[in-house]
């Protein structure tokens, strides 16, 4: 399975470009999706999924075409979106016994021992009679990512699927979603948690206003930030000055200053030393220094997520 | 589509559907409501419950679906906007959307999902109505109608609503303007749309005939599936439309395009049934327009009377074979070229001869033009031979478009539909209606239906091969063979046949063969009388006499026959005729089961008697045959001997929830009268065609129902008022020739017309003589047409007067007088050394026009009312016939009137007259004062006792100093649905006083000619009534209100009640003053002081507040009288 975005484009009522002449090849494995509020990532997957057309250009999965095989192209789909609720009064067993029933699961019997299996897998079979918007939010979670998969689909899409989620939660969701990556499918995981992806993509792509900035594996992102990442002692009089020039990652307070690491070209000036970058030190380095974006881009995401509803 | 797919969807819609708590709510209300109001009145719990309610076997699931269907769409256009909503809230249609289904799939599934739960729904309320069914009720029992309604009526409605809802959810995308839309669309369906194209945009289907016979099956079939076809491809037109419109890419980029293409195809099949469900009814317009010019082209050509006619009858199926020899005879004084034959127009001629030979014929419709001379007086024989089917549109054209398809029984939900014909194999019935055989005189004149010949025949009719069935027709029965002959004993307006699988009883009283046919299985009545056999005879001739006497006539054919005929079979009462055609001469159809008939629950009646009888302090009836005699006696003079009928009216769901008084008379179909007058001698009049009708009407009227005698003098206007008043403007020339007059109306106007005459020849020679004479005329040209003119001229012989110097005038008169009565006392008078009692009052006519009065005095203390005196009253008035009085116009009279016993009543009817009430009654305190006069009639009268007063000023409720102040002006939903032509005043609402002012009218208010008041519920003292006037002479005055009688202490609400007052302000010289006033209860009516005040000259004014002194009490606003005293300050 692979799917390849041919010239991709949407533009919104109103004239918001969301996509720009996206082109792009996914393999199978765990692909990450990555961008700032707005980049234009869920868009991009809403088309993926079809529930909203392009304006311009396709995607393929295998040689199945968007805009003609979209019956083909949903029934290897697997979809767990960013704000997933549950319908009211349908019990935890029922919510995948009704994905399980759509996915083409037929047989009460049959479709009954996958479900099980599935809640096994997951760790939700304890909970199976529960009602599901009663579970706690990492066990919605495991259920949405459970739903989307039950059925064996062949691209799975992931939208922000651990924000909120607790350390623990985190990772039992990352190695649900490792776990499946081991299979010939394809697991498209769009995020702003740089953890999430350095920690299960082989692969990733970058998106930023609606364009593809960067496509390859997080060492060779991370290569491009090395030598540029530093770790400064600073007084607090230093670290108001410092705070105006560089984007500053992380501040831990010591005795008689602060330590803290930032993201720049060179140092000169105070105590510095360089250190080993990795993904989310090499997500801000691209963003401030390579694309010259600065990551306050909150007021636009807003905006532009008010589009998108 | 994917079975899978939507089994998948619908069984998770309906898991969500069933465990949401809005639906459960909503089921569980449903059924509670549906429940109660089917045990309340269906089941015999209670014994509530209207035996039209429950006679036929259909009539218990129908109402259950009836009412599911109702409630079932509200909710489901609930259901419609959240399940769409609900999915696009919660971010779950994603999860779901991105499933490889199809869009077909998720909206069907989601439709068949709701669909499934409703039916379940649907189905555990028909479990619970066959439960009351089968466990608590009376009504016969009948599965089919189960399965049927649920299939038809239910599902056909939900899907439409579904259909309707989801596509306006899709295009306002806002769930509470979906349903207030929806909402609105049910509102505006239940309380106006039903009515509309006789129920082509009711997707309820309320208004179509809908019922089972238990003989015939359901009685609307076609056109009731039909028009549910066109709901239930609608909607699922609109469901198509829907699933393109779903806001998700379908699996096929054109695929929308295919799916509106399909929702306009199926919409467009759907629309196409509404059309030839519409069209149904336009054919019949057509038809009935058609006939009616038919009747019209041939109305001025000389026609023949038809002598005798043998009618030779067979029947394939549902076709008819028929020979009929006739004998006419041109009674014209001139020859005529064509002979005139009426024949429905679906039966083809065959053959029409005479005397062997073939007579040349046009057909035109329902008219044959036979070319054939006759000379004046000659007769002529013919043979016709005819088959065909019958087309019931040449029935009924003279009835209105709005009467005529009004398929609801009073206010009843349930519709029985309407049949005026039946040619069919389990069942035949004819009348002469649908003239399945020929005639010379058409039966009906659409354009002037008093303009009507009669024609007595003597005919005979043979039926060949019934199989079985048993056939019924008038004169006398013979059976030959498998050929069955009756032929007539006297000459008949027309001959009827009903053919039916009947089961036969019969009993001869006073040598007339009484026989009742009922269908098989349903005698449901014997076995309620298992005592009266013996005795029956004997007590049917004691009704039959006692009926006689009053109506001054012998029943004038050999047998009475009472045949039932299925539910649908429907008739009018016209005015023109004086009947309905469920009443021919010598037979009676009543309704399957009796179904609408009343005092039909003859099980339900003698157990109410015998329940009265027990809680009967001074003792009942205890013999169960008295129980059943009295039932039996109930049941006849309701059903035969009444010309009037109570009906419940209106739209079921605004009367449901306004406290209007919806009911009203209705002529009763089944009165006999008309088989001892109108079947039995005719009068014709070419220039007053009426005039037959009329001493028809006339001679069979006898003392109206006490009761209601008694209560329309309280209750408002009635239909003889309204007549009364129509009459004040138009003539009944203009009044025979308006279609706008309902048929109540004009009957009471013919009464009044018919009164009228008589009193005028009442007032020359006496009623006993009028009455012998009209008997003997009636005797001697039984079963014959006579011309008016001879009528008249043995009148003018016996009487030395002719009636045509009246009649002209009362014919075309346009104005009616109005009476002014006053100083109405009683003296005592001794004559011969007996003590005697003088009534006199006086009585001024200030129009232009002469009138009538009539003066009827109760005498020996005797207090009218509802209770027990009815029939007392009835008999003084056969002994003491009122006294007619003519009041010239602009006259001043007096009348004494010379009683032997004490008088305690005076009633002034006036006729045709302005004055409302028209009843002005008097009730005599104890004679105090003596007399020697001994004079009795009428007498000049003095001007003096109606001129004004200024030491005397009284202010009515009608006069101009005097107004209402309201201070809520909102409008109740009753208002909305007001009739525009609605009348000024009202019935006293007893059970719900209104809350605005009121204009009532009764013989216990106050006023000159309108006997009125103003009245209101009791409210915060917002709302106020005023009296004002202008002093002249300065002094002291003692003030007075006029206390009505208040209704409540007369009738229902006796006993002890708590005392209730009125409160006045009466402003004077200094100041104002509160004076309340006791009313109700046992308060002193009449005038009643508020007390003595000095008042200068100028203006001054009494008001009443609505306050009261208790919650719901009547606040009652009539007149004020200013008495001067003195004039010492």
């Amino acid at each position: 399975m692979r799917i390849k975005i041919v010239n991709l484009n949407k533009v919104y009522p109103g004239g918001k470009k969301a996509l720009k002449d996206l082109n792009l090849e996914i393999e199978p494995g765990m692909f990450g999706l990555l961008g700032p509020n707005g980049a234009g990532k869920t868009t991009l997957m809403r088309i993926m999924t079809l529930l909203q057309s392009s304006t311009s250009g396709t995607i393929f999965f295998d040689d199945y075409d968007i805009a003609k095989d979209r019956k083909a192209i949903r029934s290897m789909l697997g979809y767990l979106p960013q704000d997933f609720r549950f319908f009211e009064k349908l019990k935890t067993w029922e919510f995948l016994d009704y994905g399980a029933g759509l996915a083409g699961i037929k047989g009460k019997q049959h479709r009954g021992e996958v479900v099980d299996e599935m809640l096994r897998k997951v760790g939700l079979f304890e909970v199976r009679d529960r009602w599901a918007n009663k579970l706690s939010g990492g066990m919605k979670r495991r259920l949405g990512i459970a739903q989307a998969i039950i059925g064996n689909p062949k691209v799975i899409i992931v939208d922000e699927p651990t924000t909120g989620l607790d350390p623990e939660e985190r990772i039992r969701f990352r190695n649900i979603l490792s776990d499946i990556s081991d299979k010939d499918s394809i697991i498209i995981l769009s995020t702003h948690i740089v953890g999430d992806i350095s920690s299960t993509c082989k692969k990733l792509a970058l998106l930023n206003r609606g364009e593809l900035k960067f496509e390859g594996s997080p060492d060779e992102m991370i290569d491009l930030a090395r030598g540029k990442v530093w770790e400064i002692f600073v007084t607090d009089q230093e670290y108001e000055d410092i705070k105006e020039k560089y984007p500053i990652i992380s501040t831990i307070p010591t005795d008689g200053g602060l330590e803290i690491q930032v993201v720049a070209e060179n140092i000169e000036e105070y105590s510095h030393k360089a250190i080993e970058p990795n993904l989310e030190h090499a997500y801000v380095y691209y963003m401030d220094y390579l694309l010259k974006d600065k990551m306050n881009m909150q007021v636009e995401a807003i905006q532009e997520n008010e589009l998108f509803k | 589509m994917n079975i899978h797919n939507i089994s998948t969807i619908s069984r998770y819609e309906t898991k969500l559907l069933r465990r949401s708590w809005l639906f459960r709510i909503f089921a569980v209300l449903s059924l509670l409501i549906i429940v109660f109001f089917q045990i309340s009145l269906q089941s015999n719990i209670f014994g509530w419950y209207r035996w039209s309610m429950i006679a036929m076997p259909s009539s218990i699931p129908f109402v259950n679906i009836y009412l599911f269907n109702i409630a079932q769409s509200i909710i489901a256009i609930f259901l419609a906007g959240s399940f769409l909503k609900r999915d696009q809230k919660l971010d779950t249609a994603e999860v779901i959307y991105v499933r490889p289904m199809s869009n077909a799939d998720y909206i069907v599934g989601k439709t068949w999902g709701i669909i499934r739960v409703f039916v379940s729904l649907n189905i555990i309320a028909l479990v619970i109505a066959g439960f009351i069914h089968v466990f608590a009720s009376d009504s016969p029992f009948a599965f089919f109608p189960y399965i049927f309604y649920l299939l038809t009526l239910s599902i056909p409605s939900l899907v439409f609503i579904l259909g309707l809802s989801f596509v306006l959810m899709s295009l306002v995308r806002n769930q509470a303007v979906t349903f207030i839309i929806m909402l609105g669309f049910i509102g505006g369906t239940l309380l106006y749309l039903g009515g509309v194209e006789q129920g082509t945009f009711d997707f309820f289907a309320l208004t179509v005939p809908n019922m089972f016979s238990e003989v015939l099956g359901h009685t609307n079939l076609t056109p009731y599936l039909t028009q549910r076809f066109t709901f239930l491809f609608v909607g699922m037109g609109l469901l198509s439309f829907t699933i393109a419109m779903v806001n998700r890419l379908p699996l096929h980029p054109r695929k929308n395009i295919l799916l509106n293409g399909v929702g306009c195809i199926i919409t467009i099949v759907g629309l196409g049934c509404g059309y030839l469900y519409y069209s149904t009814y336009h054919h019949i317009d057509n038809q009935r327009h058609l006939y009616s010019e038919k009747y019209q082209k041939y109305n001025t050509s000389d026609k023949v009377n038809l002598l005798n006619e043998n009618i030779t009858y067979s029947q394939n199926s549902k076709e008819i074979m028929v020979t009929a020899e006739l004998t006419v005879q041109n009674r014209n004084h001139k020859t005529i070229n064509t002979v005139l034959l009426y024949l429905n127009p679906s039966l083809k001629v065959e053959k029409l001869t005479s005397k062997g030979e073939d007579v040349s014929f046009e057909r035109d419709a329902q008219v044959i033009v036979a070319d054939y001379k006759l000379r004046p007086y000659e007769i002529a024989e013919f043979q016709i031979s005819y088959k065909g089917t019958i087309d019931e549109n040449i029935c009924y054209l003279d009835i209105t478009d709005e009467e005529y398809y009004d398929t609801q029984n009073g206010n009843s939900i349930l519709r029985f539909g309407k049949n005026y014909a039946y040619v069919l194999d389990k069942f035949t019935l004819l009348t002469p209606e649908c003239l399945w055989y020929p005639t010379t005189f058409p039966p009906v004149n659409p354009e002037a239906p008093y303009n009507i010949r009669k024609n007595f025949t003597t005919f005979s009719l043979k039926v060949y091969n019934p199989e079985e069935r048993t056939v019924l027709s008038q004169g006398t029965f013979s059976q030959t063979g498998d050929t069955t002959s009756f032929a007539s004993v006297d000459p008949l307006l027309g001959i009827s046949l009903a053919i039916g699988d009947y089961e036969k009883k019969s009993i001869t009283v006073d040598s007339v063969q009484i026989e009742l046919y009922n269908f098989k299985g349903h005698d449901y009545f014997s076995k309620e009388f298992p005592n009266v056999s013996d005795t029956l005879a004997d007590f049917l001739l004691d009704i039959k006499t006692e009926y006689e006497m009053r109506k001054g006539r012998k029943y004038p054919f050999p047998k009475f026959v009472l045949a039932e005929t299925p539910v649908s079979y429907a008739g009018y009462v016209r005015n023109w005729k004086g009947n309905s055609e469920q009443l021919q001469p010598e037979i009676v159809f009543l309704p399957e089961l009796a179904a609408t008939l009343p005092r039909s629950d003859f099980k339900a009646s003698i157990k109410r008697m015998k329940e009265w009888s027990r809680n009967d302090p001074r003792g009942g009836m205890t013999e169960d045959v008295n129980f059943e005699m009295n039932t039996i006696r109930d049941f006849i003079r309701s059903v035969f001997q009444s010309e009037e009928t109570y009906q419940e009216e209106g739209n079921s769901f605004v009367n449901m929830f306004t406290s209007g008084w919806s009911g009203t008379s209705k002529l009763n179909k089944y009165d006999i009268s008309s088989m001892y007058f109108n079947y039995a001698n005719s009068i014709y009049s070419q220039d007053f065609p009426i005039i037959d009708i009329v001493i028809n009407t006339m001679l069979k009227q006898e003392e109206s129902n006490p009761m209601r005698r008694w209560w329309r003098m309280f209750s408002g206007m009635g239909d003889s008022q309204r007549a009364s008043a129509y009459l004040n403007g138009k003539s009944f020339e203009q009044a025979v020739l308006d279609n706008s007059l309902s048929t109540e109306v004009f009957y009471e106007m013919m009464k009044l017309k018919g009164l009228y005459l008589r009193n005028y020849i009442t007032s020359r020679i006496s009623s006993e003589d009028f009455t012998k004479f009209m008997s003997d005329f009636s005797k001697k040209y039984k079963f014959q047409e006579v011309n008016f003119t001879r009528l008249n001229n043995e009148f003018i012989r016996k009487f030395h007067f002719n009636l045509m110097d009246f009649i002209p005038s009362w014919y075309t008169i346009n104005t009616t007088p109005l009476f002014i009565v006053k100083r109405i006392d009683a003296d005592e008078v001794t004559i011969d050394e007996y003590t005697k009692y003088m009534v006199h009052f006086q009585v001024y006519n200030p129009t232009n026009v002469d009138g009538i009065i009539s003066v009827n005095v109760e005498q020996g203390g005797f207090r009218s009312g509802p209770r027990g005196g009815g029939r007392g009253r009835a008999a003084q008035m056969e002994a003491n016939p009122p006294k007619n009085f003519v009041i010239g116009a602009r006259s001043y009279k007096q009348i004494k009137i010379l009683c032997d016993d004490r008088p305690s009543n005076l009633t002034i009817n006036t006729n045709i007259a302005q004055n409302l009430p028209s009843d002005i009654m008097y009730n005599f305190p104890k004679v105090t004062t003596t007399t020697t006069d001994t004079t009795t009639g009428i007498f000049e009268g003095s001007s003096a006792a109606f001129a004004f007063n200024p030491k005397e000023i009284i202010v009515d409720n009608e006069d101009k100093g005097f107004r209402v102040i309201e201070s809520n002006q909102k409008n109740t939903l009753q208002s909305l649905f007001k009739k525009e032509d609605e009348d000024k005043y009202k019935n006293l609402n007893f059970w719900s006083p209104p809350s605005k002012w009121t204009a009532t009218v009764g013989t216990n208010y106050y006023g000159d000619y309108i006997n009125s008041a103003m009245y209101k519920k009791s409210g915060s003292g917002n709302n106020q009534a005023e009296w004002n006037t202008q002093i002249q002479i300065p002094g002291f005055y003692e003030v007075f209100v006029y206390n009505s009688a208040n209704m409540d202490r007369m009738m229902w609400r006796q006993g002890e009640q708590p005392k209730k007052y009125q409160y006045y302000i009466v402003k004077h010289d200094d100041g104002e003053e509160e004076v309340s006033i006791e009313t109700g209860g046992r308060s002193p009516s009449g005038w009643v002081s508020l007390g003595s005040f000095y008042f200068s000259k100028g203006d001054t004014k009494v008001t009443l507040s609505d306050k009261g002194s208790e919650p719901r009490q009547f606040i009652i606003a009539d007149a004020i009288k200013w008495v001067y005293t003195s004039n010492n300050k």
